[in-house]
């Protein structure tokens, strides 16, 4: 071998191991610096923080600031919290991991969390070691249908659906989905169409954008095909600033929604004439709308737990895990036994109306549509239907009131 | 119509942007002869440097972040080709090897960028270029793609101009063809490749900030559509041709455009709820045709031998094994927890899709990266299966792997009509398309509700081996598979099958020569492979009670080809070390330890980049040397030898050779002109000419290697002018060839059987299952001895004399008994006594084998002395045909070739 490829080797290397030791990536539980003397309660998030999917950054960094937030007011009941965060990558197999590991670690519960490529899985670990999921964000029909989920939101469907029937609320009676070119897609059109119709629309076309896009303005065009006046925009962040961008060098007629699940006023502020008329809507609000009182709380958490994130800077996805970790807190304040898994499940089944700072209803995390009919079988365990229909002044959220998604859900009953 | 126009126009920009990403390729391509896959990833380094760093970052203006933007984008580029290439170039590195190579930077580049920009919130990048909307009636025009468009044909016009009329673009043409030529004209190869890859990579960062604003920045998407449908569109211009690939990328751009057009005709049609993934067919159907246009089945003569990885022996080391096995299962049943065997187990799946690249890439040659596509089918089929008819999991499993064969076939077909870097941009087109038309809808997998196909608990013969229940017991399963597997891959490498197979790989001229079928051989690896990837593909969609499809994307296949090569893509063990640095597998565990978990895949971008250097042949190879001595040491074996049969010399089925004016064309020139001669049985005819005089080719159209415009070829009294190459090898004739074209990873041992083999009917099955090596031919073995080659049969050729060498080609070719060789110069670099012995073996042959001799030689003595005939070809043109003594005092071979040579030729052989 040549010398000067071995040093040149070892050179790389080591600048590869350097840099990467610069980086950081957690998946191991982190100790906190409280005075808290009880045995220590092991929280779960599994969440894809980085990775070639999406990354929920923000939700990753308010969950560490939730749990310093409590741990530096008294734990709970004395107990130090300890967050035992999973980045899944967005990978399958890490995702299944990330739920064994929770096992493993003995955590109580999975909180903020999100999964994409492995519910299944996830879902059967968990459900199957007794550990809650709560707060976390429901995508898919497996998350709806689970007794162990506990969501603060309608979950992707539903707001799918409201983001069809905020437009229609707002006069645009024919409406276009545009979306991720995913497999979930496929169902989409059976399951929205007749929420639209409930709401006094018509689903007229779905737009489908694969990852590999590469010019947006044949998706806009095929978004106005149809006679549509308003169209839906769920894609993740880096397809939606694309489409934007067309959308505000082409002034179309057309009504926007979007999900404020991924939008903060200061990403709104980068976006042009679009973001001004479009619709918001989430089971949270924007940020820094300031008729949500009850979002100071959650800027208080934020802060107080050094997560850098202001209330214009925050994004619903930073929102939501800080209310789950206040949904948990109010209900497994009252577990005098050991913290465990099945306590905590028993502690959330037992709650009803927790104060969640009127951000939400009062909730009663085992609240859920009969089952019987067709669509209430699929979203068993809803037990907030509400969303947030609101728009933006350039500056705050303004929010237009909230609106009961069980309305436009064919057969869905509440009990 | 309108709606036509509309999307033919909206068309314009992705074209434009298709463009610009692949005029770099192009250039890179032209410059040095590399495809560099990394072009995408370089384009995006340099966009996410401009914008996110120094504009929304920092605050700069546009321009100023605009050319740091592409210097980084440079220095990524020039850092690669000056580092990373230069130093393969120098370890001896194939061309394959430098691909692989870019795979590596294409790794390491889009993994740091997730890690860096992970956290930075990218905002809706605003449009720079002039932005105003026109209207022409009801149809929009934007000013900004207009304005791309006009970029990228003044692009075109100014590469096109400077490579073909300045003489740094020429000198840059021709260092890709020949450095040291164009070092002796005083250009610095360094510098030219320094500059080519430097003004790529500067297309490939300007490209890919001017793109930006309408594709958005995204680390996946990004790369994904700039590799596949910039290499789309370099390929429909041959990576040579600026225009055509301008035009390659206006039809992929407006092709796009207009399948968003038709996607809801296309849903109706196929009634099906949602059409997805629609636009990967435009460039795969562009692709596709540009090969069937333009592939060739079998490399012209012009063509490059490249040298490929090393290989393993494929030897079966029973206590090595057993071994690893009974550690494993420690591992598995005692010391692994849940997540460390699940770890453990999903190493081994990879691995055994890693272990169809081994076949794939390592034995026969074939860059096809679309392994994990093939993998996904099986596992679709399998799950279908049990999805809709509640079939046992054991015979929905095998029924899978069964059904995925003939779907790898689909991939198999662009091998058969292109070689080399072609095929690997075919295979990532077909795997990424099946990945989105078929795995990402779900209608087409399951209930669309699922997202997948749920199969519920897998339980194989009656025992639960759900990978979440029983995690340990679905690692034994996966160990299990995973070795049944390595030992059909390495009985394959052992076999007579995998030795064609391997004559293939390193050189499908020769191979057709000895009578390999290279279709047949092409095909029969897709098929072993694709089985094998089927069985990986299985066991990680049946892992979970619902199979996700996710997984079987076109960058799982990128990266297996590069795991592959990391653990050393010639070696079985190569797979299962490989499968380590697969992110969900042992390696991330390791470097969870570390909290670097979510670094594992830049850490195996930049091992790739490493070992492509200092280790091209995979990190197994020094560990199995080293493994080796170590065994040799301990087990005191005796060296190995190959003991020979007693046999007597055969002769031949006579047969005579008949050419009957035979003319072949390349274009407008006519190479050979009616030529015709006949050799009989036991007879040397040699044949002799001017260089250039169309000898070679004479001998490509007997041999079937050209197809003749006209002219008729009869081997004993059968005529076989429309036979292929391999036919007319298995029936009885052979030639050897100028530049030798052995099998240089093969032994001598091997390179001979490689010409004598006999072909079982069922051999394709029983050599995977129970290799048997029939002893070498009575034929075989006469040439061993009268070629001197006993003590040489274990050498690998490059550890020979070139006079021995030279003897290994010939005896290759006689090997199999032919009735008829033909010989191509011999004795081209032998000294004296050399060519003197091999004028009597030569003799030998025709006297006491029967063997009727076609001998092309320049050195007339040689001819004169050892013929009994000698015909005189002279552009193209039979011009005598006689005895030496005719031949010699002929007028027009003295005014056309022998001219003073036939006397001092006559006293040198002593008549």
């Amino acid at each position: 071998m040549l010398k000067r490829p071995l040093r040149l080797a070892a050179a790389l290397t080591a600048v590869a191991l350097v840099a990467a030791a610069c980086g950081s990536s957690s998946s191991t539980p982190s100790t906190t610096t409280t005075k808290l003397t009880k045995s220590p309660v092991v929280i779960g998030q599994i969440v894809p923080l980085t990775g070639q999917g999406l990354q929920l950054t923000q939700s990753g960094q308010a969950m560490k600031a939730a749990i310093k937030y409590y741990n530096a007011h008294g734990g709970l009941n004395g107990h130090p919290l300890v967050l035992d965060q999973c980045d899944t990558q967005y990978i399958a197999s890490l995702e299944a991991q990330c739920a064994q590991k929770l096992v493993n670690d003995h955590a109580v519960a999975d909180i903020g969390g999100d999964t994409n490529t492995n519910v299944t899985a996830v879902q059967s670990t968990l459900d199957a070691a007794g550990i809650p999921r709560i707060g976390m964000l429901m995508g898919s029909i497996t998350e709806y249908q689970s007794m162990n989920d506990y969501a603060i939101e309608p979950g992707m469907i539903l707001m799918l659906g409201g983001m069809e029937v905020e437009l229609i609320k707002h006069g645009a009676k024919k409406v276009s989905m545009v979306t991720v070119d995913t497999p979930q897609a496929a169902q989409l059109k059976a399951l929205l169409a007749p929420i639209a119709v409930a709401a006094g629309g018509e689903l007229v076309n779905v737009v489908l954008i694969p990852g590999t896009a590469t010019d947006y303005t044949q998706y806009l065009t095929a978004a106005e095909a149809n006679g549509a006046t308003g169209a839906a925009l769920a894609v993740g962040t880096a397809q939606a600033n694309a489409f934007v961008q067309v959308y505000n060098q082409l002034k179309p007629t057309l009504k926007m929604s979007a999900s404020s699940g991924t939008y903060s006023s200061d990403d709104l502020k980068k976006l042009g004439p679009w973001a001004h008329q479009a619709y918001y809507t989430y089971g949270v609000p924007i940020g820094n709308d300031p008729k949500v009182p009850g979002l100071k709380n959650v800027s208080t958490v934020l802060t107080e737990g050094g997560s850098g994130l202001t209330p214009a800077s925050t994004e619903g996805q930073a929102i939501i895990p800080v209310m789950a970790m206040r949904g948990f807190m109010e209900a497994a304040g009252t577990i005098t036994g050991d913290i465990t898994g099945k306590s905590v499940q028993a502690a959330m089944n037992a709650a009803t109306n927790l104060n969640m700072w009127g951000i939400t209803p009062p909730w009663t995390p085992s609240k859920y549509i009969s089952a019987g009919t067709t669509f209430g079988s699929i979203f068993a365990n809803v037990s907030n239907p509400f969303l947030y229909d609101e728009g933006w002044n350039g500056t705050n959220g303004t929010d237009n009131g909230t609106f009961n998604m069980l309305k436009y859900v064919p057969g869905a009953t509440v009990s | 119509m309108t709606n036509l126009m509309q999307f033919i126009i909206l068309g314009l920009g992705a074209g434009a942007a298709y463009t610009l990403l692949a005029q770099g390729v192009v250039l890179v391509y032209r410059g040095s002869g590399i495809v560099n896959f990394a072009q995408g990833a370089i384009a995006m380094a340099g966009a996410y440097v401009w914008y996110v760093t120094l504009e929304q970052g920092l605050g700069w203006s546009f321009w100023p972040a605009f050319v740091v933007g592409v210097l980084a984008s440079v220095v990524i580029g020039v850092f690669f080709q000056q580092v990373v290439l230069r130093l393969v170039s120098k370890t001896g590195g194939s061309p394959l090897t430098k691909v692989i190579a870019t795979l590596g930077l294409l790794i390491v580049i889009q993994s740091l960028i997730i890690q860096k920009y992970t956290d930075v919130p990218i905002t809706a990048i605003g449009q720079y270029l002039p932005s105003n909307v026109w209207h022409s009636g009801s149809i929009v025009i934007q000013e900004d793609r207009i304005v791309l468009f006009a970029i990228s044909v003044a692009l075109t016009f100014v590469l096109w101009a400077v490579v073909k009329y300045t003489r740094i673009g020429l000198a840059i043409s021709a260092s890709a063809e020949n450095e040291r030529a164009v070092a002796t004209l005083g250009w610095s190869p360094n510098f030219l490749g320094a500059v080519t890859w430097g003004v790529g990579s500067a297309l490939a960062g300007a490209a890919g900030i001017l793109i930006a604003p309408i594709t958005g920045l995204n680390p996946i998407g990004f790369v994904i559509v700039v590799t596949i449908s910039g290499l789309a569109a370099a390929l429909v211009g041959g990576f040579r041709s600026f225009p055509l690939t301008l035009l390659g990328g206006m039809i992929l751009g407006i092709g796009e455009s207009l399948m968003t057009l038709y996607t809801p005709n296309l849903t109706s049609f196929t009634h099906l709820q949602v059409v997805t993934g629609a636009q990967t067919l435009v460039s795969l159907v562009v692709i596709i045709v540009v090969l069937v246009v333009r592939g060739q089945s079998l490399p012209l003569r012009s063509h490059v031998i490249e040298r490929l990885p090393k290989l393993g022996t494929g030897k079966t080391r029973w206590p090595e094994l057993i071994a690893g096995v009974a550690m494993a299962l420690v591992l598995i049943t005692i010391l692994f927890d849940d997540v460390w065997i699940t770890a453990l187990s999903f190493s081994l799946m990879t691995g055994i899709i890693l272990l169809s690249v081994v076949i794939l890439t390592g034995f026969t040659g074939q860059l096809s990266l679309g392994q994990y596509a093939i993998g996904g089918l099986g596992a679709l089929f399998a799950a279908q299966f049990v999805f809709h008819f509640h079939m046992p999991y054991v015979l929905a499993m095998i029924l899978g792997v069964a059904l995925a064969v003939p779907a790898s076939l689909l991939f198999a077909i662009p091998a058969l009509r292109t070689r080399g870097v072609n095929l690997a941009v075919v295979t990532l087109s077909l795997g990424y398309t099946v990945s989105q038309i078929i795995f990402n809808n779900a209608a087409i997998t399951g209930r669309a509700s699922d997202g997948g196909t749920k199969i519920g608990h897998v339980n194989l013969f009656g025992l639960n081996v759900d990978s979440l229940v029983y995690p340990n017991r679905w690692a034994i399963v996966c160990l299990v598979a995973f070795v049944l597997c390595a030992l059909v891959t390495a009985n394959l490498r052992r076999s007579a099958s995998g030795r064609r197979l391997l004559a293939v790989r390193t050189n499908e001229r020769a191979a057709a020569s000895l009578g390999v079928s290279v279709f047949r051989a092409k095909i029969y690896a897709f098929g072993v492979a694709g089985a094998i990837a089927a069985v990986g593909g299985v066991l990680l969609g049946f892992r979970y009670t619902l199979v996700s499809y996710t997984g079987f994307d076109a960058f799982s296949s990128i990266y297996a080809v590069a795991y592959a090569v990391i653990g050393g893509v010639g070696y079985v063990v190569g797979a299962i070390v490989g499968s380590m640095m697969t992110a969900g597998g042992l390696g991330t565990n390791l470097f969870n330890l570390l909290h670097l978990g979510s670094w594992t895949t830049t850490f195996g971008g930049v091992l790739l980049l490493v070992l492509v250097i200092v280790q091209p042949n995979g990190a197994v190879e020094p560990i199995s040397q080293q493994w080796d001595w170590l065994r040799r040491k301990v087990i005191h074996r005796k060296p190995l030898s190959v003991e020979l049969p007693e046999t007597a010399a055969e002769r031949v089925e006579p047969g005579s050779l008949s050419v009957n004016d035979v003319t072949v064309r390349f274009g407008g020139v006519v190479a050979v002109d009616r030529a015709s001669l006949s050799v009989e049985p036991g007879q040397i005819v040699g044949l002799i000419g001017p260089n250039g005089a169309g000898k070679t080719t004479f001998i490509d159209a007997v041999t079937g290697f050209v197809r003749p415009a006209a002219g008729k070829i009869v081997l004993k009294d059968t005529d076989i002018t429309s036979w292929s190459a391999a036919q007319r090898s298995a029936n009885g004739i052979r030639r050897s060839f100028q530049s030798l074209e052995l099998f240089e990873d093969l032994t001598v041992l091997e390179n001979l059987m490689a010409g004598t083999a006999e072909v079982g009917k069922w051999s394709w099955l029983t050599d995977l299952i129970w290799p048997r090596n029939k002893p070498l031919t009575p034929s075989a073995v006469a040439a061993v001895r009268e070629f001197g080659l006993e003590d040489k049969l274990l050498s690998m050729p490059t550890d020979l004399s070139y006079g021995q060498r030279r003897l290994v080609a010939i005896a290759r070719s006689v090997a199999s008994g032919p009735s008829i060789l033909l010989l191509d110069e011999p004795a081209a670099g032998l000294d004296e006594n050399e060519s003197r012995e091999l004028a009597r073996l030569i003799r030998r042959l025709a006297d006491e084998r029967g063997m009727g001799i076609l001998l092309v030689e320049h050195d007339v003595g040689l001819v004169m002395s050892t013929c009994d005939r000698i015909v005189v070809i002279d552009f193209g043109s039979v011009i005598a045909d006689g005895t030496p003594a005719e031949v010699r005092e002929d007028q027009n071979v003295i005014a056309a070739y022998l001219g003073e040579q036939t006397q001092e030729e006559v006293e040198v052989s002593g008549e």
